[in-house]
């Protein structure tokens, strides 16, 4: 089946949103570590001068100032005196020993987490004194924190902002191409010579109009092509079987005839009409092809016909020996293409007749059901094997080529399907039929039923 | 009777020619479209046939403008195509009937006689043979004085029969004159028509009319 359901429009927006996402997590990860390195240099900066700054005011002979002084200085700065035996002279309340105490066996600038704090620290030495300064990076992490948050409230917004230019854009793109599927809609068998408007900007879009109206013209070329194919063939066939028709009539039509050619004579004749019926079959499917059969639709008296074609039905049948039963529910009329109806009613009673069996029976029924009008036309016999009944409607589709006693040219059932689609109709082939029948129904589209018991004009 | 007959097909033409000519009608025979209307526009003709598809000027045109200038010749046109728009046109310009192809000749003198008939006065419109009658304008059929009633099929079927009394008419010209090639002629249903037309016409009356010629037809002839 299809791969997926979604509209090119809303892929593109998803698209557009997703790689937006990718794009800003990319971004914002780097600016982050940036953004923690640049304030860890800062911090290092900050402890260095703070160091650098304690070693000379306090110096060895200097006061300590108390924890409570130390801590009021700098919130975030903690510090630590060891003096020349490595005892703990002074330290900030927020430092425990145990971290400042680190610092002594290594004294170069790092970070030390412990007990959920995280501080940055180093030691500085003067005279025999080492002073501690570290740095709690709570600070820090609070800055890159919230501007974690702040990525995270306005990614919604932008992934949707990012969609709606997405849809937006797309919709902006594809919209040539909707007024070409608009158009190519519109461009049907008998309006072959429209064309696609080709935008101004040479784009892709106007590119695609190239080629579609390319395409087109071809098809045009072909068209018209089978049309002149089809008149072409209908003078010189029809010419050369008038030709042939004339000398044989003339043939059996002399007295001198010996009797040994009368019956190749007879024999001829009879595949002069089969020619002529196949001729103007094929002609008139080409036509309808082409668009170009009959649009000449009159009110007919469909049960008129019916009735007409029935009585030929009635010939057919008990010169093959077989019973038919007919009814039709009274007057019935449709706008539709006399010739085209009678050929169609008449194809399907010969198929009745043809492919029945020996004393069978063929069934004909006119009559409205679901608000249309419907011709059933049933015959017994071997019917049409399960396998092959999507194919019935197929040109020369024959359902048992070997018999040739009573060849059909396949294409009866190809144009009585033309005929019932151009009068707004359908024929089908009965899917459930009863036991050992098989059954054509053509629907055509009616009027509501009309009043019943109205006498009909014989 | 002088008849200009009107066809690109040498062939045809000669064949319309030779037909008609055994039926007692002088011919003349041109091929193209300019040459007829001069022809027509000159001399005086009882009837033409004309084939619609010509070179030089095509028959429709011809007959426009034959019908342009009031000239009333009774015109019967030709086609190859079938085509019913193209008959609807060419009778709308005055063409008085009309045939595709292909055609029986027996059916092409046929339909030339009943344009003459109609041309002269519909009391011609009367075909009989011994004392069966067919009235083509009222479609009323009779033996002696009594009526008979035929469905249309029938109707045609006698018809056809009628247009050479004494002359056999094979199946396969019954079955292209009455019902168009329409059905394989492999099947008997002409023989069930005639039988029908014969249950109808024959059975009641002492005369047999409608004769089996072996093997080739029928023919329809007052049996000695």
């Amino acid at each position: 089946m299809r791969p997926t359901r979604l509209p090119i429009r809303l892929k593109f927006a998803l698209w557009a949103s997703a790689l937006t996402g990718v794009v800003l997590l990319v971004y914002s990860v780097g600016t982050f570590i940036n953004l923690y390195q640049e304030q860890l240099e800062a911090v290092d900066l900050t402890l260095a001068s703070e160091g650098r700054a304690l070693t000379q005011a306090l110096g060895p002979a200097g006061t300590d100032p108390t924890a409570e002084e130390i801590d009021r200085q700098q919130p975030w700065l903690s510090f630590a005196h060891f003096d020349e035996n490595g005892q703990l002279r002074v330290a900030s309340t927020t430092l425990p020993e145990s971290v400042a105490r680190a610092a002594l066996s290594h004294p170069a600038i790092h970070t030390v987490s412990k007990d959920g704090y995280t501080w940055r620290m180093g030691a500085w030495a003067q005279a025999d004194q080492t002073y501690v300064v570290a740095y709690d990076l709570e600070e820090v992490h609070d800055i890159i924190a919230d501007l974690v948050l702040s990525y995270l409230v306005s990614l919604p917004v932008v992934l949707t902002v990012a969609g709606a230019g997405g849809w937006w854009v797309s919709g902006r793109a594809l919209a040539p191409l909707r007024a070409f599927t608009a158009t190519a809609e519109g461009i049907q068998a008998a309006q072959l010579d429209q064309r696609m408007p080709v935008p101004a900007a040479h784009d892709e879009v106007s590119r695609l109009a190239t080629v579609l109206n390319a395409l087109f013209a071809r098809l045009e070329t072909s068209f018209a092509q089978a049309q002149r194919f089809a008149a072409d063939a209908s003078h010189e066939l029809r010419t050369s079987l008038t030709v042939m028709q004339g000398d044989v009539d003339q043939l059996l039509h002399d007295a001198a005839l010996p009797p040994s050619h009368e019956a190749r004579l007879l024999s001829l004749q009879e595949e002069i009409g089969r020619l002529d019926r196949i001729t103007r079959h094929l002609l008139l499917l080409a036509k309808f092809d082409a668009g170009q059969a009959s649009s000449h639709f009159n009110p007919i008296d469909l049960t008129d016909l019916f009735r007409e074609t029935a009585e030929d039905a009635e010939m057919l049948a008990s010169g093959s020996g077989l019973s038919l039963v007919v009814e039709d529910e009274g007057p019935v009329t449709v706008s539709g293409d006399a010739v085209q109806l009678r050929s169609l009613l008449l194809n399907l009673w010969q198929n009745a007749a043809r492919y029945n069996q020996p004393d069978g029976r063929i069934t004909g029924s006119l009559g409205h059901r679901n608000g249309q009008i419907e011709i059933r036309i049933a015959n017994t016999g071997p019917g049409i094997p399960p396998e092959l009944r999507d194919r019935v409607f197929q040109r020369f589709f024959q359902a048992d080529p070997s018999r040739t006693e009573r060849r059909g040219h396949g294409l009866g059932l190809s144009l009585c399907q033309a005929i019932a689609r151009a009068h707004g109709g359908d024929i089908t082939l009965d899917p459930a039929p009863a036991d050992g029948w098989t059954a054509f129904v053509v629907t055509l589209p009616g009027a509501a039923s009309p009043p019943r018991g109205h006498a009909l004009a014989p | 009777m002088r008849i200009l007959v009107v066809e690109d097909e040498k062939k045809v033409a000669s064949l319309i020619g030779v037909g008609l000519e055994a039926q007692g009608f002088a011919t003349r025979i041109c091929h193209d479209g300019d040459t007829a209307y001069a022809l027509a526009a000159e001399e005086n003709f009882d009837a033409i046939i004309m084939d619609i598809m010509l070179p030089g000027r095509d028959g429709l045109s011809v007959l426009r403008k034959l019908r342009g200038e009031k000239n009333a010749v009774p015109v019967l046109l030709l086609t190859a195509r079938g085509d019913l728009n193209e008959r609807v046109e060419g009778l709308d310009l005055g063409a008085d009937d009309y045939l595709p192809k292909p055609f029986s000749i027996t059916e092409l003198i046929a339909r030339l006689k009943a344009v003459l008939r109609r041309r002269q006065g519909s009391g011609l419109n009367i075909q009989r043979c011994a004392d069966l009658s067919l009235n083509l304008s009222t479609r009323e059929v009779k033996r002696g004085d009594t009526r008979i009633e035929l469905t249309n099929r029938e109707f045609a079927l006698l018809e056809c029969l009628m247009r050479t009394p004494g002359k056999p008419v094979t199946r396969v010209e019954i079955s292209q004159i009455v019902w168009g090639h329409q059905f394989d002629p492999g099947t008997n249903f002409v023989d069930v028509a005639v039988q029908r037309l014969r249950r109808k016409i024959d059975e009641p009356f002492a005369s047999k009319l409608v004769q089996t010629v072996r093997g080739l037809g029928y023919t329809i002839e007052d049996a000695p």
